[in-house]
Parts: C-alpha cells; structure tokens; sequence
C-alpha cells in the first residue's frame, strides 16, 4: 500500500482500497477453484488416482486432496505444475493452465495456510 | 533447447519473430520451462541423448493462424509436428520424432462449434478435450452420450484420429467422425464430404462427398492439421445394463473369445466388448498360485426387458461353452444419475471420462483376427520375447472393436533415469514387433521410437504400401515439413533417417 496515498486522501479512501484488494484476492481465488476444477481435480479430487498414490505415501500423516493442505509452498506448485513429476504427473503447458491461471490457483492453494 | 534442422540462430530468432507475427508474443515459445509440457516424459528416450527435444512451440487461436503458422514453416523449411492436447502419453505424448521439431500445439482452438440434440452430432475443434465435451452435455442437459477413451484428458479429434478405441457401442470411433476441415501442407484450408460445398448443410450428417472418402488420410499421417471434426453421438438409451463376465483361468480366454463371436456378430453384444486380465498383476508381483483368470466387459444400451433379454441369452451362451463362468452386472435406467457411478468400472461403457492410467509404460499395440487361439498365440509369443529380456510386461487387454476384429494393448514399464531398463524394455517391444510381423500380424499403434520398426512389417512387394504413402507425401507436403517419421512416413529429403 503507498503511505503517501493514504496520506493525501484520508482514512476512508485507504479502507476502500484495502476492501477492493481483498475483493481482488477473493475473485483471484474463485478463479483458482474453477482452474482447480477444471485441470486439477480429475486426478486430485477425492477417490481418484493421485490421490490414491498421495494416500499411499503420506499414510495420513498429511492430507491427501491436495486443495486440504495448508502447508505447499508456491515454488512447489509452480515446479509441479510446470515440470515432469516422474513417474506420474506431466507438466500442463501455458496454452492450457497459463501463468495467469497458475496464479490463480496458487491463490486457491495457499487460501487456508496460517 | 536444439535449432530445428538446417537453421542458423539468426535464421531460428527470425522464425520466431514471425510466429509471433501471426500468433501473438505471448503464444510462441522457446524457454526450456516453458517448453518441458512440449516433451514426452514417458518416453523411454526422455533425457537421454537420443531424446526428440522440441527448438520452440506455437499456440496458433484460430484457423486462420494455423494456416499463417504452416506458411511460415515452408519459408523456413521448417519441420513441425502436431498436438491437439498433448496427452497421448504411452504412444508418444506432445513430442515429435526429428529432433529441434517446431511443435503446433492446438490447445487454444477448443470450442465446441455446434451440438445438434435432434441429429445426435457434435462439431469440435482439437483443443477439445473428452472431459470438456463432457461436461458441456452435462451442464446443458443434452441427452447424448459420447464414447471417451480411458483417460479423458485427451483431446476427441487428435485420439479419434489416432484410432482411439472408446468403450460403448461407438467404440471404434473413427466410424463415427463425419466431416473434415484440414489445413494442407502448404497452408490451404480443405473440407471433406459434403463441407466441400460452400454451406454444405448435410456436412455432419453424411460422410462422403462425390468419389473416395478422404477423411481417413489424415489419421495417423502426416498429410493435414485437422482443425474441425464432426463426430457422431449416441442419443441417450432408455436403458443401460454393465455386464462382467468372469474366468479363473488365464487360457478360458480362448473359448471366452470364440464363445463371444457369434454374440458380436449377430448383433446381440454390440459394444466395444475389452477383456483383461483380473487381477491386473504388477510386476515383481506375479502369484503363481493365482494367475488370474479374464474379465470380459460388455453393454447392453436399449429398451430395459430387451437389454435384458439379451443378457440372458449371453448367459446361456458362455455356461454351456464354459461351465463355472462367474457374471456380475448393474442395470441403470433413465432419469440417469451418472455421477452416482463414482469410480465405477461401468462409467466407461456410459461415455464418462475419468483418468487412473498410470503414467511409465510404453505402449504397443497389435491387430488381430476375432479368434480365441489367435489371442493365445499372441500370449504366448509376448511371453516368449518379454522371459528372453527378462521384462514383464502387462495391462494386456482385448478390445472387440467390431465383430470382426480385436484389437489388443500391451505395455512395458518404464523406469525414470534408468537408460539400461529402458533401453532393454524397447529392445523387448522392437523385438516383439519383428516376431508378430513374421507370424503375418501388424501392430495397430505404437510409440513414437518404434514407428519405423512398425511400418517396416508392412513390407509385402518391396514395402509397395509405405512408398505409395511416401508418394503421397511427396505431393501433399513437398517441402516435407510436416511431422516428418510420423508411423514411418518420411519426407523426400530425410528419409536416411529412417531407423
């Protein structure tokens, strides 16, 4: 936020400004659960096949539907999303989940972390 | 990331300038991140040396664009291989077979141009994925049903178009694509059947035009980018009824076939009937006390007491060919709850997506006779071969394509990193595609690194099949920029790099 803006405006101005960031954040993370939905959750939403390899790994110790996890770090959904995870996750190309989207769904990801 | 062949750097950052002419900058890409979804990770060659990389990737929004992308390539003399979604991991992926391969990827073009309810018809472009599809029928409560291939990620044109196998009675899909718009070559657009007419309203109703159906040149060819597909839908059954038919034995597959047959032929099964093996046996996890024996997958999709009728004349057929066969189905009538199938094997033969295909195999895949000793056979021969390179192979399945052929799956698996493992497990596949070609069977599909070794099968009268495909290239595609080696088809000037 610029000090100097609020400053010059006043309180109210500021106060609307930090209501439409959050508005901002909020419809960046609606965004994310739609790009979710669409590329992410064929394969992580709960009972399907990665999430049945996540459940074999982790044996409870985190949660399995990676949209319940609090604790991924943006680099790891940028490097998961953008490269070979061998054995079983491709890369999603930009014509497909752009950078735009990627953000998004870093947004959607990172909403519940403390 | 390489040079496409026979470009200078100066000549390569001239190309992408101009693709970024008819793109858009931010649709032309030459990064190594942004260029890793361009490459087959499931590639046994994949970070080897030998691996296919691609120089750049562009991401062209409409026809028009797809045409000035291909007009660039023939200045440029550039070779280009095509993706529609890029998920045809096993055979191949978004990768090509030249190294430094300029890759169209079309993605973006994904609408769905038109779903006519009445006629049962879908008009898509290729960014159109089956789960897109899907949930576009959904939403609208449209009641057609689409046969989708196991994984759903793929996109309708390029997997039909591949010979992609679905699992109902449209299952052999290429049967029901019905209309064509390519982009030659050399950057003029065509349409097939009746869309050759200007306004040609019969374009997704009937297939052919005057003279040869054409539509076909351009599936697992080099001739044309499909840029629009009709595809024929199946109007929602009044009933649908999912069948399983069980053996313990892994040779009942002989009778399990030929009892099948005559029930295929006369009409009564009419799906694309897949048998595999139960319980799937992973490597390094053979039981010999419990080799599993075969699940033959079969619906029914009618009026409910005929779907029934006809399954318990199925019944009747297999216990008097194969006393002790075990059955088990599910019978779903309308109002349809498809989302209550779950994770149900029986959502396939319903036309839903869904994915669970393991990634790290590498597929190869045969045609053969509707004969139970023909499939023994072909058992027994890739059982041979796989003990000889000590690899086992599995995820062996029989897909009853039409009542007058099946064909069948296998695939090898693949260890990331390890060149030796997977070096061996191509050796077994190459070894295997000699030793059904000597027994006169041909593969129906298989990975970009065995496509040469797969043409070369085909070799009656001096391989007289694979130059006619050669002339034709030679015509459609002089400057030969497109998806060069693609099954074995090689443009004049390259063909010394045929393996």
């Amino acid at each position: 936020m610029n000090r100097t803006l609020i400053l010059r405006t006043g309180l109210p101005f500021a106060l609307l400004l930090l209501a439409n960031g959050a508005a901002a954040q909020d419809e960046l993370i609606e965004r994310g659960r739609t790009v979710y939905a669409d590329w992410c959750a064929i394969c992580h939403a709960p009972g399907e096949g990665a999430t049945r390899i996540l459940e074999e790994r982790y044996q409870g110790a985190l949660p399995a539907v990676v949209d319940q996890r609090t604790d991924l770090a943006e680099e790891l959904i940028v490097a998961r999303v953008r490269t070979w995870v061998a054995p079983q996750m491709p890369p999603f190309r930009q014509s497909e989940v752009s950078d735009a989207d990627l953000e998004a769904v870093i947004a959607y990801l990172k909403r519940n972390d403390e | 990331m390489p040079l496409p062949p026979g470009l200078t750097e100066s000549d390569f950052s001239d190309l992408l300038a101009e693709f970024r002419q008819a793109v858009g900058s931010g649709y032309v890409y030459s990064s190594d991140e942004h260029l890793q979804g361009y490459r087959d990770g499931v590639s046994p060659l994949y970070q080897t040396d030998q691996e296919p990389v691609p120089s750049a990737a562009v991401a062209p929004a409409n026809v028009e664009e797809v045409q000035q992308v291909i007009q660039i390539a023939n200045r440029y003399r550039v070779p280009f291989w095509v993706n529609s979604t890029g998920k045809n991991f096993g055979y191949g992926g978004p990768a090509g077979v030249v190294n430094g391969t300029v890759n169209l990827d079309l993605k973006r073009m994904n609408r769905i141009l038109e779903v006519n309810e009445a006629n049962a018809y879908a008009l898509v472009e290729p960014g159109v994925s089956f789960f897109e599809m899907y949930r576009y029928l959904r939403e609208r409560n449209i009641k057609l049903w689409l046969d989708v291939p196991s994984p759903g990620w793929g996109s309708i044109i390029g997997n039909t178009i591949e010979y992609g196998l679905g699992y109902t009675d449209q299952g052999q899909r290429v049967n029901f694509l019905c209309g064509m718009e390519v982009v030659l070559p050399n950057g003029e657009v065509m349409r097939t059947g009746q869309g050759a007419i200007p306004g040609g309203v019969s374009w997704q109703h009937y297939r052919r035009s005057i003279g040869p159906r054409i539509d076909e040149l351009f599936c697992q060819t080099n001739y044309g980018v499909v840029t629009k597909m009709g595809i024929w839908l199946r109007p929602e059954p009044p009933a649908y009824l999912a069948c399983s038919i069980m053996t313990d034995r892994n040779e009942k597959i002989i009778p399990l076939i030929d009892t099948m047959r005559p029930l295929r032929l006369g009409g009564i099964i009419n799906n694309n009937a897949t048998l595999y093996r139960f319980p799937f046996v992973q490597e390094g996890e053979e039981n010999p006390d419990n080799p599993g024996g075969w699940n033959n997958r079969v619906a029914f999709y009618g009026l409910e007491g005929v779907v029934k009728q006809h399954w318990e004349h199925v019944q009747d057929a297999y216990n008097d060919a194969m006393p002790g066969t075990t059955f088990a189905s599910n019978l779903y009538t309308t109002p349809y709850d498809l989302d209550s199938l779950g994770r149900s094997p029986d959502r396939l033969m319903a036309g839903i997506p869904s994915l669970g295909s393991s990634l790290h195999k590498t597929y190869f895949s045969m045609a053969l006779p509707f004969d139970g000793q023909a499939a023994w056979d072909l058992i027994l021969l890739l059982d041979e071969a796989s003990k000889r390179h000590g690899r086992r192979y599995f995820g062996m399945a029989h897909h009853v394509e039409t009542p007058h052929e099946m064909v069948t799956t296998s695939s090898a698996l693949l260890r990331p990193g390890d060149d030796e493992y997977n070096q061996t497990t191509m050796r077994m596949i190459r070894d295997w595609i000699v030793s059904t070609g000597e027994k006169g069977l041909g593969p129906y599909r298989v990975s970009t690194p065995y496509m040469d070794d797969a043409m070369a099968q085909f070799s009656f009268n001096n391989h007289r099949l694979l130059r006619f495909y050669e002339e034709l290239k030679d015509v459609i595609d002089p400057n030969g920029i497109m998806a060069p080696g693609k099954n074995g088809i090689w443009p004049r000037h390259m063909r010394e790099n045929r393996a």
